[in-house]
């Protein structure tokens, strides 16, 4: 049981200390807001400070669970005093009683089912991943670890900070139960803007609708940050309606506070504050005044900073892990940022468009979760358009909507969701009981034991509410082994893997439970690399060499181009150049160069054919590789050793002594090249040589079948294995 | 409609309890038909999880639920089966008593309504089959009887219990999409084109908004199908008759109990007659207080028709089969309304004899055995009896002809055989202990020298 305090403390802490920085900010901007919508923005506008201050103790590195207490505990005795001189605030305008005990009890029903699940132990793929992976990294460092090269570590991680003052207190689930903290913040919310701004039942439907949604609910209990995201919007246009009536500089700053703090919880919610921009242009007819926009974007790019100051040093892109293709870095390669993108903007096995709002309202298996029945009367939303507030929320859902676009996964639509609850509620509001009958089948209909009736078996949704875990009654390895297969091999990989040392796996593993740093092969530069090495000696044996033969030519460099575009990578294994049928041997003087991935054209000429070098991206004219020399040599044949991208058009160039770079020839001769055996070793030593000397592999990895049958040419042995998933030291 | 008690009302209340009495003796001896163990088997019995993951028009929604929570709540019996069916013809005998008194008054008129509306055979069975049909017609009518009333003495209340019973119209049978759009339009007309302020609802008093009555019929019908029928598949949806002509003759035969092709040429004509009169009546008393139950009615007939032909020519929907029962009291309720409304002595004395000969006829054919849609199967019950009584902790191995296996599978759940081995629809080429064999498979008994146990009209038992 003492571990659950720790979890619990760990989590009222956060929530206590973000409502104490929120109390001392509000104090100053003198903010006239009623008793409930002051506590929740007094929480959501500190949570977005706490988070600012945590980024800047991890950038300095002193991120430690001292700081955090004598901080917090400081920040949590001013604003009690603070409070204590503070007028009473006035409260909302009533709501029916039958109404509010009529969400209560859904509300209350709901809680204690979802808190069950917000206590146990973590096991999200992603919050067990990446999530709570770099929260625990940072909280090893104390700081955050600049030598870990992960796209996922590159995102802006204001949630994130939250999570570890409450990991430094209670671990993984006291991390997830300030996430769920926001879960329950929001349809609080939406029910003090409909109280405040005239529509009670509506927001009261809304909030109910919301907070049964299975896939907000589900995200809410895990340490993921969408609702975080969602809430901070949501915040954001009740503030900016809040100014229409007030229009007050000090609300202004809230929400150009707001506004940033959502970027830096997750990029997705960078529309934010050009709608808030939008909204002040609109809602004045003009331009907004200097000052105003000062008071809105000053504190926004602050909140923003931390994030893209640091990536922008570490990385070289502000933006990172996006924008590669603008701000080129050897960290992540901008042809797998698109091959990412891409993967996540298309919907997989869906027949046909129709089946979409079925996927988001009833399945939920083809887009990782569903949102429910009731949103299948979205159309009737449009009801709300009758109304200036109902072209609002509509403009609003729209809005941010958008970046579900960019990935078609359910969750990314949790932002766009609470704005066409309340669009739907406004617009069925004159039908009498429909929104209460409404908000009762949503509650009924999205109960994990109905719903499971009717969803596809694997939507991504809570499925029962295991108390006993979550009272930590039952041991927590065995229930997080049972939920997430490979941390089975946690303590042989323990044992085995020196701490400090990394280890290869092809795929995402709980990092937030593995007390060893993991590199994915997607995930950056070096698990690309590593990946494309063990694949090489069945995936992409340099099994052909072009070679392109002209008359003999003095010259200070040469390079080969690409003048075609197309879809295939161009890699080259070994690029030789020879003069009367003999290798011009390699010199340290020659500089090798490429474009792009110029970062790795030492691949190229290094002589082992594991290795390549790629663009990593779709071939596009100019790109080139291309050595010069110290002193002009002769040369008559250019042999490039590779697997041919068939759809490239390669010329040969050399360098004049003018400095002008002249086509010689664009023919090459290409026949079948016979290598020597050893590849395998080859690509397990080349791994050592970057500094894995453990791999992770599945069943289903390309690797594993052979791996398995010829692990002595591999050079490899099996320390574990575990529910598919086998654990190798390469020897 | 003031509190009186007249000869004929009296009889009518004695001869709707009897009714109902009957129907009550129906539900609890009678077999079950194919249809009631097909929605028993693959939507009543199985968990929800495997009666949500397809759907068929066999599944009448809200008589499933019913029938869901009846079952529950006692032991699985003919009896608790058609409890939802059996509590949904009282209210259908209900209202046809209310409207029929409400509009028709009393006396002989009053009567052949009340006989027309409730003694045809189709209807007779729809109000105890564990089925939606009688459910459907039952919230129909109430529907129309309210919208009525609202007419008389305007009623938000009442408009909005019309609305959601037009809704679950709907649910308890797809069939009553047709009426219920058609209803819906009729009364969003009426409302939309002054006659309700012409037809004496002070101006002062709030209406309720076409659209507000729309939407609350959309969201009843919405809550309850939209989970069932998200697994709905057009193949399984798409069955019913390829023809209104069909449609008319096959209710004709039923209700008549004679297929003979002159009397439903009579019947297809005089529907045309009575879309057509139904038409122009509603035009004609469209603006009149009085005439608000001709009004609706003939709109309705017309407007449905219409509606089915449309979806039958643009979406290629078929025409409605048994869940064309709304036909039989829209056609009642047109017909009679309109010659009540001439005030003519010839044409009132015309209809009391046509109604008593159709009555006489009703009579004739009044079902006190089995229901048509089970009628070949009326032995199901004892058949499974004998096979219960011959097995005796055994684990038979029962060979079904295809159109009995539905309802062994639910005798076998029923009688709690669950020794005998799984009843599945597969060919009869296997070894089995018992033979189902309905006249179609009867052959199999001299091929394989099978002892016959028993033998009715539509089922063999054999061994």
């Amino acid at each position: 049981m003492r571990e659950v305090a720790n979890i619990l403390f760990g989590a009222t802490f956060t929530v206590a200390v973000s409502v104490a920085l929120g109390t001392l900010l509000f104090a100053r901007l003198r903010l006239a807001l009623h008793r409930w919508e002051a506590t929740l923005f007094q929480f959501v506008v500190g949570a977005g400070c706490l988070s600012f201050l945590t980024a800047i103790l991890c950038t300095l590195h002193i991120a430690r669970k001292g700081v955090f207490q004598w901080g917090g505990l400081i920040a949590i005795v001013l604003a009690l005093r603070q409070a204590k001189h503070a007028p009473r605030r006035r409260s909302l305008p009533a709501v029916p009683l039958t109404w509010m005990a009529l969400f209560f009890v859904i509300f209350g029903v709901f809680f204690i089912y979802y808190f069950f699940n917000a206590l146990a132990p973590e096991v999200s793929p992603d919050g067990a991943g990446y999530h709570l992976g770099n929260v625990v990294r940072i909280w090893r460092h104390h700081g955050f670890d600049w030598d870990y090269p992960s796209m996922y570590a590159y995102l802006s991680q204001g949630t994130e900070m939250l999570f570890l003052v409450a990991f430094s207190f209670g671990r993984h689930s006291a991390a997830a139960l300030v996430h769920f903290t926001y879960l329950c913040a929001l349809p609080l919310l939406m029910v003090c803007w409909g109280r405040r701004f005239g529509y009670p039942k509506a927001a009261l439907f809304a909030a109910v609708v919301i907070f049964a949604c299975p896939v907000v609910a589900k995200d809410g209990v895990s340490a993921y940050n969408d609702l975080a995201v969602v809430t901070l919007i949501f915040a954001v246009f009740y503030l900016l309606q809040l100014w229409d009536e007030f229009k007050s500089s000090n609300l202004l700053i809230v929400i150009g506070l707001l506004s940033g703090a959502a970027y830096a919880a997750k990029y997705t919610a960078f529309l934010t504050l050009p709608f808030a921009f939008a909204w002040l242009c609109f809602s004045r007819r003009h331009f907004p005044s200097r000052r105003d926009l000062l008071c809105l974007i000053l504190p926004a790019l602050v909140m923003v900073a931390p994030w893209t100051l640091r990536n922008w040093f570490w990385i070289g892109n502000p933006f990172a892990p996006f924008f590669n293709s603008w701000f080129p870095n050897p960290y992540y390669h901008a042809g797998m940022e698109r091959i990412y993108a891409d993967l996540l903007r298309h919907y997989t096995a869906i027949k046909h468009y129709w089946e979409i709002p079925l996927q988001l309202t009833l399945r939920g298996g083809l887009v990782e979760g569903m949102f429910g029945p009731v949103f299948l009367l979205a159309p009737l939303g449009m009801f709300a358009l009758r109304l200036k507030c109902g072209r609002r929320l509509l403009l609003a859902a729209v809005v941010f909507a958008l970046p579900a676009y960019l990935n078609v996964g359910a969750r990314f639509l949790i932002p766009s969701a609470p704005f066409l609850a309340l669009a739907i509620g406004v617009g069925l509001a004159e039908v009498p009981g429909a929104l209460a009958a409404l908000a009762l089948f949503q509650a009924l209909a999205c109960w994990p034991g109905i719903l499971s009736t009717y969803c596809d078996p694997w939507t991504w949704r809570i499925t029962s509410s295991p108390v006993r875990a979550a009272l930590r009654l039952d041991p927590e390895l065995p229930y997080l082994i049972n939920h997430i297969g490979d941390l089975a091999l946690k303590i042989p990989i323990e044992l085995a893997v020196p701490p400090g040392e990394r280890i290869f796996s092809f795929a995402g593993r709980p990092e937030a439970y593995i007390d060893r740093d993991i590199i994915v092969s997607y995930e950056s530069t070096l698990g690309n690399l590593a990946q494309d090495t063990l694949w090489a000696p069945q995936g992409h044996k340099p099994a052909n060499a072009q070679r392109f033969k002209f008359l003999p030519v003095t010259t200070r460099g040469v390079r080969v181009v690409n003048t075609a575009s197309a879809t295939d990578f161009w890699t080259v294994a070994e690029m030789r150049l020879r003069s009367q049928g003999r290798e011009l041997p390699r010199s340290p003087g020659w500089r090798l160069s490429a474009w792009p991935n110029g970062w790795e054209v030492q691949l190229a000429f290094d002589n082992n054919y594991a290795t390549r070098w790629s663009t990593w991206e779709a071939v596009r004219p100019h790109d080139r590789i291309q050595v010069e020399f110290g002193a002009a040599q002769r040369v008559d044949e250019v042999v490039l050793e590779c697997d041919p991208a068939w759809n490239a058009h390669l010329q040969v160039e050399v360098l004049t002594d003018t400095g002008r770079w002249v086509p010689l020839t664009d023919t090459p001769e290409t026949v079948k090249a016979e290598f020597a055996p050893g590849m395998r070793r080859a690509a397990t030593r080349e791994l050592r040589a970057i500094g894995f000397r453990f791999l992770l592999v599945n069943d289903g990895d390309m690797v594993y079948a052979d791996m398995k049958k010829y692990p002595m040419f591999w050079g490899v042995t099996l320390l574990a294995e575990a529910n598919g998933t086998h654990f190798y030291r390469i020897d | 409609m003031e509190p009186t008690s007249t000869a004929s009302i009296k009889t009518a209340r004695w001869f709707l309890a009897a009714l109902l009495a009957v129907n009550l003796y129906r539900a609890m001896t009678q077999s079950v038909t194919p249809g009631e163990a097909w929605n028993y088997d693959r939507f009543i019995g199985p968990t929800w999880k495997e009666a949500l993951a397809h759907f068929d028009v066999n599944n009448h929604v809200l008589n499933t639920l019913l029938v869901r929570i009846s079952t529950s709540q006692f032991h699985l019996t003919e009896l608790s089966l058609r409890l939802p069916s059996l509590l949904a013809g009282v209210l259908y005998l209900w209202v046809v008593f209310r409207l029929a008194r409400r509009w028709f008054g009393d006396g002989p008129q009053f009567l052949a309504v009340v006989g027309l509306l409730t003694l045809n055979p189709v209807v007779v069975d729809a109000l105890s089959e564990a089925r939606g049909y009688g459910m459907a017609l039952a919230c129909w009518m109430w529907a129309l009887e309210l919208i009525l009333e609202s007419v008389e003495s305007f009623s938000a209340q009442k408009l909005k219990l019309a609305a959601v019973c037009l809704g679950l119209s709907v649910v308890a049978a797809l069939a009553f999409v047709a009426p219920a759009l058609a209803l819906l339009m009729v009364f969003l007309a009426w409302s939309k084109s002054g006659a309700q302020a012409r037809s004496g609802v002070s101006p002062g008093r709030t209406a309720l908004p076409g659209h507000v009555f729309a939407l609350i019929f959309f969201l009843t019908a919405f809550v309850l199908l939209a989970i069932p029928l998200d697994r709905a598949e057009w193949n399984t949806l798409a069955v019913g008759a390829t023809s209104l002509r069909q449609t008319i003759n096959e209710i004709t035969a039923l209700s008549l109990g004679t297929s003979l092709k002159v009397i439903g040429a009579v019947a297809r004509v005089t529907m045309a007659l009575v879309a057509l009169a139904g038409a122009a009546a509603s035009v004609r008393y469209w603006r009149r207080r009085d005439g608000a139950l001709v009004a609706f009615t003939g709109a309705s007939l017309v407007l449905t028709l219409v509606l089915l032909m449309v979806a039958h020519r643009c979406l290629h929907t078929p025409f409605p089969q048994e869940g064309a029962i709304y036909i039989i009291p829209l056609t009642v309720l047109i017909v009679t309304a309109v010659i009540l409304k001439q005030h003519n002595r010839t044409a009132e004395i015309a209809f009391l004899a046509v109604s008593t000969v159709l009555l006489a006829r009703y009579l004739v054919e009044f079902p006190f055995g089995m229901y048509a849609a089970g009628s070949q199967f009326s032995g199901a019950r004892t058949l499974a009896k004998t096979i219960r009584a011959n097995s005796r902790g055994a684990s038979p191995r029962i060979g079904v002809s295809l159109a009995a296996e539905p309802i062994m599978s639910y005798y076998r759940t029923r009688y709690r055989q669950l020794n005998w081995q799984p009843i599945g629809r597969l060919p009869l080429t296997g070894d089995y202990d018992f033979y189902v064999l309905t006249p179609a498979d009867a052959a199999l008994i001299q091929e394989r020298h099978l002892h016959v146990m028993y033998r009715d009209a539509g089922l063999t038992l054999a061994r």
